[in-house]
């Protein structure tokens, strides 16, 4: 694992959270993607991308949010975006990605919106 | 800021290589004292176009990178060498960020980010090499 990126999973109210901090770059977006196939696998439908402590994703980290959250809806499942910080989210919003994902404050709030 | 400062690093076009590149900028731009967002932002757009280099640029032997970093008061200019396959980004046509889930390509996004957050990319194809220069304008305050 990349000292760039550190990814961690826990489950609240039968939603996995991902927290991801640091860096997802080309060379450690490989880790939040083992981490959500890994999830995804293991049959969790409903996650949460808790990005409190992301400061920086590019291309590469927008490729593998996009594949989880096409196969978890392929499946019924769903993924939201919570607490991105403002770098991560310009570019979010640049790719349009916002059109795409739920994006909510706080992990807390897009736990409620997707465990109902 | 420090004016006319410059600095490069070479780099083998390798996936890992990405990691040693953004170090290498943000200890530059942090002497350069670039606002930490302009900072951001040219990480991603150096990011994209060295992970274009390493994805498409060689064949199986690999190759190198080389990135240039140049600064002004009023600029920072970032150069991208390599010897790679010619691949001119500035050709690539903009990605539909508007289509929905079932319809979106992934491919195309890091052109048009690099597009998005720099002032100005330039593309020439000299000696061989694919010769690619990043602008961005810094705002001081």
């Amino acid at each position: 694992m990349s000292e760039l990126l550190e990814v961690t999973t826990r489950t609240i109210e039968g939603v996995a959270i991902v927290d991801v901090s640091g860096r997802m770059d080309a060379a450690t977006s490989r880790d939040v993607e083992v981490a959500l196939t890994t999830l995804i696998d293991g049959g969790s439908r409903k996650i949460v991308f808790n990005g409190k402590n992301l400061t920086y994703i590019s291309s590469s980290g927008l490729r593998v949010v996009l594949a989880s959250l096409k196969r978890l809806r392929q499946d019924g499942g769903e993924m939201a975006l919570a607490a991105l910080q403002p770098a991560p989210l310009e570019v979010i919003r640049m790719t349009g990605f916002d059109r795409i994902f739920t994006i909510f404050d706080t992990p807390e709030l897009a736990i409620s919106s997707i465990s109902c | 800021m420090v004016n006319g400062d410059s600095a490069e690093i070479v780099v083998p076009a390798t996936i890992d290589a990405i990691e040693q590149v953004a170090m290498y900028l943000e200890e530059f731009l942090e002497k350069t004292e670039v606002p930490m967002m302009e900072a951001t932002r040219i990480q991603l757009a150096v990011e994209e176009a060295v992970t274009n280099v390493v994805m498409h640029g060689y064949d199986d032997s690999g190759g190198d990178v080389l990135i240039r970093l140049e600064s002004s008061p009023a600029q920072i200019a970032i150069t991208i060498i390599d010897a790679g396959a010619a691949f001119d980004p500035t050709t690539i046509p903009p990605p539909d960020v508007t289509a929905d889930l079932d319809h979106r390509k992934i491919g195309g996004l890091g052109v048009h980010l690099i597009r998005s957050v720099m002032d100005e990319v330039r593309y020439a194809r000299e000696r061989d090499q694919n010769k690619l220069t990043l602008i961005k304008n810094i705002t001081s305050g």
